[in-house]
């Protein structure tokens, strides 16, 4: 996660965000003990239409464009997107299937941009997708439910964190 | 844009667990065609 969406001096702070941050690294960890991929996104784009609709845009070198140190670790692979979609124009496709992976677990912001639009894209491109629902977040609980409502009834499944622990160490056992 | 702290780290925990009930109970009602 960004600091883009942590920073409250920021536009594109998200109050709910930092509760979200301890759940993450909770499971990242886990996945990183047990050899399990954890891949992060990191926005950053000139795009014209992301310019137009928000009236400005978050570019790599701008500091607000780290990711948060609570979350960093040398082990996790970090994509770079121009969209909401991890997928667009990017080697997460990839990456993905080079590993031999089909199921992804979706955490971070925004539930209904990026983490929607993504957990769309992965549905047409033949993952099995779960969002996490105690590890997204948006700007207000009307989008987030929205958008949740929207997602599992044709693209991904609502799961909890540990829920998420207990399949993993059901499936490392 | 309305902004609200619908997660708190006091409340994250409860809150996602009753919507996650709530979500289920929605796909198995409007799961199929």
């Amino acid at each position: 996660m960004q600091e883009f969406f942590l920073q409250p001096d920021s536009h594109a702070y998200i109050p709910s965000a930092s509760a979200i941050i301890k759940p993450i690294k909770q499971l990242q960890d886990l996945f990183l003990a047990l050899d399990v991929p954890v891949i992060y996104t990191k926005h950053g784009s000139d795009d014209a239409n992301m310019l137009k609709w928000w009236g400005s845009v978050l570019r790599d070198e701008e500091p607000l464009s780290a990711i948060n140190p609570l979350l960093i670790n040398p082990k996790i692979l970090i994509i770079h997107k121009t969209q909401y979609d991890a997928f667009y124009q990017t080697d997460l496709e990839n990456k993905l299937k080079e590993k031999g992976i089909t199921q992804l677990l979706i955490a971070g912001v925004m539930t209904h941009l990026c983490c929607e639009t993504t957990a769309r894209s992965a549905f047409i491109r033949g993952f099995e997708s779960f969002l996490l629902t105690d590890a997204t977040a948006t700007y207000n609980e009307s989008f987030h439910r929205a958008s949740m409502l929207n997602l599992v009834h044709g693209f991904a499944l609502p799961i909890l964190c540990n829920e998420a622990v207990s399949s993993l160490e059901v499936a490392d056992a | 844009m309305i902004k609200e702290p619908y997660y708190t780290e006091e409340t994250l925990g409860s809150k996602a667990a009753e919507f996650i009930g709530e979500l289920q109970e929605f796909r198995d009602k409007h799961s199929g065609n």
